[in-house]
């Protein structure tokens, strides 16, 4: 948990996140040569750096999810995938959280359609600087996770023989944080 | 606890029909299954139809399906597939695509043929497209071959087997629809008087 560079790279104190200014996306591969995308919103986190080391823990309500399809919303939220109804939300809390500014590595439990995964992210942390309301930080989290790893194993086969979905999935998330008075 | 079965064949001798009247009877206490049988009416898709207020027999069937606790359908196969009349009706029931009754709504599919295969491959394609607006599927199938000669004069299936796999796929229907309430959200109860 706790370690000298954790203490280091994430200064000392509790940051929320800025919910207008961060985002959780995802992007997967569809008929094996596009990127499909799509996200969830608001994001709710909040990442602390203090004596025990550095936690990050963050929230979205799958029900908030948007692609560029919408046709294909309610497939998404119904068993087959996210399985909403069961699961409404999608929960990250980290385990791990080494490196330094340029080069973060956040390991931690993601949990979603009734499983829960480890997963690592690596990524940035820039700032903090000084915004209009206080000092702001800004983390960036690439991750990739297999979909079927968590029962969301729906496929169709192509009129070539290739799946029309991938299964690795990557997210993107973007945080931005301001300092807790 | 009550369950909307739908037939996929119109004909008014239906076998699919006859299926779902032998499950009906035999249904355990508190569970009333209602068989549908506006299929006829429902017009054919047309987007520029889709909208409010939907036609009557397409609203008769939306409502039918929200206010049904689960969804049991039992189809015939025609050229290897969905008849189009029963793809046609979850088309329709399928819009609003943000307010589909099918979202989350328990079924299952079950299926009758005079011929040899008692309609698989119609049972998992109507399985695929109930998944894909929302429903929570069952994953089994019944198929009832040779349905014309599968009843006794009361309408009841002569394949105790076959009674049986009727009955477990209704039971699997049941458990899905037990353990739905656990999760739905529910408008809350109104404050006693």
């Amino acid at each position: 948990m706790s370690t000298a560079t954790t203490e280091r790279v994430v200064p000392e104190g509790t940051w929320t996140v800025d919910g207008q200014h961060s985002s959780a996306n995802f992007e997967v591969e569809h008929v094996g040569v596009s990127t499909f995308r799509g996200g969830f919103k608001p994001v709710e986190a909040k990442l602390v750096s203090g004596d025990d080391g550095v936690t990050l823990e963050g929230r979205v309500t799958v029900d908030s999810i948007s692609v560029d399809d919408d046709q294909i919303r309610p497939h998404l939220l119904s068993p087959d995938f996210f399985d909403a109804e069961r699961n409404p939300e999608i929960t990250f809390r980290s385990t791990e959280f080494s490196g330094t500014p340029d080069d973060v590595t956040v390991r931690g439990e993601l949990a979603m359609a009734g499983a829960s995964l480890q997963v690592e992210a690596h990524g940035k942390l820039r700032g903090p600087v000084e915004g209009p309301a206080g000092k702001k930080l800004a983390l960036s989290l690439e991750a990739t996770v297999d979909r079927t790893a968590y029962g969301m194993n729906w496929q169709m086969e192509r009129p070539d023989g290739g799946p029309m979905l991938g299964n690795d999935v990557k997210l993107l998330v973007e945080l931005e944080f301001n300092l807790n008075a | 606890m009550r369950i909307l079965g739908i037939a996929g064949s119109l004909r008014r001798d239906s076998l699919n029909a006859r299926l779902l009247r032998h499950v009906a009877e035999r249904a355990p206490e508190g569970v009333e299954i209602e068989i549908w049988d506006g299929l006829k009416s429902i017009p054919p898709y047309d987007a520029d139809d889709d909208v409010e207020p939907a036609p009557e027999p397409v609203a008769e069937l939306r409502r039918a399906i929200a206010e049904a606790d689960g969804l049991l359908i039992a189809t015939p196969e025609y050229n290897s597939s969905i008849p189009g009349v029963l793809k046609n009706a979850i088309d329709w029931a399928s819009r609003p695509r943000a307010e589909t009754p099918l979202q989350n709504k328990p079924a299952a599919v079950i299926g009758a043929t005079t011929g040899r295969f008692g309609a698989v491959w119609a049972q998992a394609e109507t399985r695929k497209v109930l998944a894909s607006t929302g429903a929570r599927v069952v994953d089994l199938d019944l198929p009832l071959a040779l349905a014309h000669e599968a009843f006794d004069s009361e309408g009841r299936l002569t394949s105790a087997e076959l009674d049986a796999r009727a009955h477990e796929v209704l039971e699997a229907l049941v458990a899905s629809i037990r353990e739905r309430e656990q999760y739905a959200v529910r408008a809350p109860a109104p404050a006693p008087a």
